[in-house]
């Protein structure tokens, strides 16, 4: 490999990552491998049915109830955090504030809002692993909510914490909508798994 | 060159950080929107066969 083809993939070390993971979870996702996977995974669903997450949110409908309205507060916040961040990078409001002002404090939200969601989460799956296991809208939220999370730690804030000035508008325009689309996704698809299935 | 000049404009490359923001992001509104459009054609698939609409 001549030395100039070295430095080209070392400057677009970044993008060649996300094109090669972008790669294998369609890999994954096409082939047996996610069958397999799913299958092995069922014994860790039994067993989190029997951990204390497990066994306090099937024996108290209320202790798992509180936990949900937590889990769903924080998801109110996420999506604020996100659509207040977005918008102002569209350009559909809060015109009058500076944009990194915006994103940064949004930003601290999203990350409080997320460890809540998380730990909340958690608590709940525990809850319902049996039958959140069998539900395809259930792996689709994964999948969003693991992508999400990915994105805006390791693709929208590295981007967005320079000098937005200097980054294509179009690029700007692109990535507020696909995270919108995203943390969408995984709000529709996490109530949608409250109705699944029951 | 990296940089072209056209009707008077700079087009400057993109760099790492957004070249790889295009590439999860198209691949995002696509798989989505192609999601979406799935789930709202079984939904009214569902209703129309329910239904008889």
């Amino acid at each position: 490999m001549s030395s100039s083809s070295a430095s080209v993939l070392g400057s677009y070390q970044r993008t060649i990552t996300v094109v090669a993971l972008i790669l294998i979870v369609l890999i994954f996702s096409f082939t047996g491998m996610r069958r397999a996977v799913w299958v092995e995974l069922y014994d860790v669903f039994l067993w989190m049915e029997t951990t204390p997450f497990g066994v306090i949110g099937k024996t108290w409908g209320a202790v798992f109830a509180v936990v949900e309205a937590f889990h769903l507060l924080a998801m109110a916040l996420i999506g604020g955090a996100v659509f207040v961040s977005d918008f102002r990078l569209l350009g559909w409001g809060f015109k009058d504030i500076p944009a990194q002002e915006v994103l940064d404090k949004a930003h601290k939200v999203f990350v409080w809002a997320l460890i809540v969601v998380l730990a909340t989460g958690i608590f709940m799956a525990c809850g319902v692993a049996g039958k959140i296991y069998w539900l395809p809208v259930f792996w689709y939220k994964m999948l969003a909510l693991a992508t999400g999370i990915l994105f805006v730690f390791f693709v929208k804030r590295p981007l967005l914490k320079g000098n937005i000035d200097e980054i294509n508008p179009t690029v700007i325009r692109l990535v507020a909508t696909s995270s919108m689309m995203l943390w969408v996704t995984v709000a529709a698809t996490g109530r949608w798994i409250g109705f699944a299935g029951s | 060159m990296n940089n072209a000049r056209n009707d008077g404009k700079t087009k400057k490359k993109m760099d790492d950080k957004q070249l790889s923001a295009v590439a999860i992001s198209v691949t995002v509104v696509v798989f989505f929107v192609i999601y979406w459009a799935a789930q709202i054609q079984t939904t009214y698939a569902l209703l129309s066969s329910a239904y008889g609409w």
